[in-house]
């Protein structure tokens, strides 16, 4: 069990997919307005990831190697469509958020990233964990990155429709400028700074 | 990975996977395919109470792209979707009118205007002001209408009535010719 | 700066010229004082509030930002120049706090996040404009008239750029109070005539060149022109003037040489009628010199001076 933990662990802050590998920025850009979307995108992407790394793991020796990217691609594409025609029938309200960002898991580096690079080359175990690794990762970065714009952007806090608090002095003036793509780029920009001023470094 | 990659095994084991996929896929549409329709009805449903708040149903009339809220089986006017091109993206309005031809009411069903600013098109304040006008009155007061822009987001204002105004007549001009 | 058109290449030691960017600033300061004396003139004392928040701000963040890199801190006078700057494209009654907000974004992201003055992208000022236009937008659309008496509170008026200002006009284009500067407008906008002498102190110091301005306004001119514009208009009224003559020239985010430079004008200078034109928002002068900012390595990198002895590689079947 050993090995699931390092790879499980690793994917939380030493290779985070956000802030230290900086793969799958666009979604990340785009969808992280509100904490609501944040969980929502989270949890979808990693459904996704999951089910991609454990097909891709159990079929990895069977894969010819020239047609394995085709084969990643239309596993995870079909993976993504199930994943949006579900929230269609039963979360529609998270969908229409969401919008065109759950097809565009697709395009998602993570995912294709992680079956080239791991899921094609372990075990299932590891690539379970390797994927709720990632995953995690992935999810607090969205949380932090939104958390901070929807506090800046709209001067409170809500979570799925309940109101929690408004921030003194910003609920009148909220710094709109956060809820623009241009706001996620600054946001992302000084916490990349941050991180790194504490020291945090590349890892892999 | 699989060692097998000459002849025709690669193209081989592509097409399964695909045939796979679009299995997986045929099912969960299968699965989905009432419950989204449910969910887009429930939709447009929520809207259309807003604005006719007395409705117990309605129905939709496929020819003329017309929602025809009821009561106790009786019409209580028309409604339908107007899109337009507003500062950044487009703007889905869905547009309630009478039976005669004054408007209901409009409400903002997508739009992507500037937060703070041309998003303010979704509040009442700005809504409120459209109830029982005339057709020819849908435009900005500056342009002789009777609609005031939001301040500082005069394109994002223009472009809802606008809207609402070419949807009306466009939808009246398809209804009378048909008639 | 350019009194010497050849460049004269010499073995040290060198005489030091008394050129520092100390001294540079403060002429840039004080040309700006003219504006600066204007815009109190038309819009009342409340603007001198706004300028010692902008300077103060602008100064302190960047005696922190450096604290923070543990660098040396010198007073060269350019934060003071961004803050005036940043004051002067603000609409005459912004609250203090949203100023301060500015400043605070126009040294510590715009300008110290790149390394400090002289490895800025985009004009600080300028920067920090748009960053709290885009912010607080409603805040900063409200504009007043022209107010003589010291009151703080003006009334609400369309800018000459504005829909209702142009249909409002019935007896022709205001010329004289577009030059003077008697109009709505960002506080050191308005008036022409001064920020004309301002101008005419930086180019009589050397300080910027006369290409900047000459094109830049000269661009708008003729394109509005050929697009069935009062060119005339274009070029009194909005920020034109301002931009020209003190953000176009600002030596770190334009191009190094006079051709860039002409070529970096031009530009702006297009993208100021097409966005007032065919945009939708109704003044372009920030949004075009930033996005000039953004391609000026470019330009410099084309218009790179050949090298002394070096010949053009002729290319084949030329």
């Amino acid at each position: 069990m050993h090995s699931f933990t390092k790879n499980f662990l690793r994917g939380i802050i030493r290779s985070n997919p956000t802030f230290i590998l900086l793969l799958g920025l666009c979604p990340t850009l785009a969808v992280s307005t509100s904490l609501d979307n944040a969980v929502g995108m989270s949890v979808a992407f990693t459904c996704v990831l999951l089910a991609s790394n454990i097909i891709i793991s159990l079929i990895r020796n069977h894969v010819p190697v020239r047609v394995r990217i085709p084969v990643f691609i239309v596993i995870i594409a079909t993976l993504v469509t199930i994943v949006d025609l579900m929230l269609q029938g039963f979360i529609p309200a998270l969908s229409k958020s969401l919008g065109m960002y759950i097809p565009l898991i697709v395009v998602n580096c993570i995912i294709l990233g992680r079956a080239e690079a791991f899921a094609s080359k372990n075990s299932t175990t590891n690539s379970i964990a390797d994927a709720l690794g990632i995953g995690i990762g992935f999810a607090w970065a969205m949380i932090l990155i939104s958390l901070i714009r929807q506090l800046l952007g709209t001067g409170k806090l809500d979570l799925f429709g309940r109101h929690l608090f408004t921030v003194p002095g910003l609920g009148d003036n909220p710094v709109a400028i956060f809820l623009l793509p241009m706001g996620a780029f600054f946001v992302i920009g000084v916490l990349l700074a941050l991180f790194r001023w504490m020291g945090v470094s590349t890892g892999e | 990975m699989g060692t097998r990659t000459n002849g025709f095994f690669p193209v081989i084991f592509l097409t399964l996977i695909v045939f796979i996929s679009v299995a997986a896929l045929t099912l969960t549409d299968a699965i989905t395919k009432d419950k989204i329709e449910l969910a887009k009805e429930d939709e447009i449903a929520r809207m259309l109470i807003t604005l006719f708040p007395q409705m117990d149903g309605f129905t939709y009339d496929e020819q003329n792209d017309l929602y025809i809220p009821l009561a106790e089986q009786q019409p209580l006017g028309r409604a339908f979707i107007a899109e337009q091109s507003g500062y950044s993206g487009v703007i889905s309005i869905l547009v309630g009118l009478e039976p005669d031809t004054t408007l209901r009411g409009i409400r903002i069903i997508f739009q992507q205007e500037t937060p703070g600013l041309g998003a303010k098109i979704v509040e009442s304040f700005f809504l409120q002001q459209f109830p029982g006008l005339a057709v020819d009155d849908i435009k900005l007061t500056k342009k002789g209408g009777k609609v005031d822009a939001i301040t500082g987001a005069t394109t994002s204002s223009s472009a809802v009535v606008e809207g609402v105004r070419k949807a009306i007549l466009d939808k009246l001009n398809q209804l009378g010719r048909e008639t | 700066m350019d009194k010497v058109s050849k460049l004269v290449l010499s073995p040290a030691p060198h005489l030091r010229g008394n050129a520092s960017i100390n001294r540079d600033m403060y002429i840039v300061t004080l040309a700006l004082l003219f504006p600066c004396a204007g815009a109190v003139y038309f819009f009342g004392l409340y603007v001198l509030l706004m300028l010692a928040v902008g300077v103060l701000c602008t100064v302190l963040t960047e005696y922190a930002a450096k604290l923070m890199r543990r660098q040396p801190f010198h007073m060269d006078g350019s934060a003071i120049v961004t803050g005036i700057l940043l004051v002067l494209v603000m609409p005459p009654r912004t609250p203090l706090w949203i100023i301060a907000v500015g400043a605070v974004f126009c040294i510590a992201i715009a300008k110290e996040a790149f390394g400090g003055l002289g490895h800025n992208i985009f004009n600080p000022a300028l920067a920090g404009r748009a960053f709290v236009t885009l912010s607080f937008a409603g805040a900063l659309t409200r504009w007043i008239a022209p107010v003589s008496s010291f009151v703080a509170d003006g009334v609400t008026a369309a800018t000459p750029l504005s829909e209702g200002f142009i249909t409002a006009l019935t007896n022709g284009v205001p010329y004289k109070a577009l030059f003077l500067g008697n109009v709505a407008g960002s506080v050191g906008e308005t008036s022409a005539l001064l920020i004309l002498i301002g101008g005419a102190i930086l180019l009589a110091f050397g300080l910027i060149k006369w290409q900047v301005p000459v094109f830049y306004i000269g661009t708008v001119f003729l394109l509005s022109w050929i697009m069935g514009q009062d060119p005339l208009f274009h070029i009194l009224a909005g920020g034109l003037m301002l931009g020209a003559f003190f953000m176009a020239t600002d030596y770190v985010t334009s191009p190094l040489t006079t051709r860039g430079k002409i070529i970096f004008a031009v530009g702006a200078g297009i993208l100021v009628v097409v966005i007032r034109v065919l945009g939708t928002m109704p003044e372009g002068v920030c949004y075009s010199i930033l996005l000039m900012n953004a391609v000026t390595p470019l330009i410099d990198r084309y218009v790179r001076p050949r090298p002394y002895g070096h010949m053009p590689t002729t290319r084949k079947g030329a």
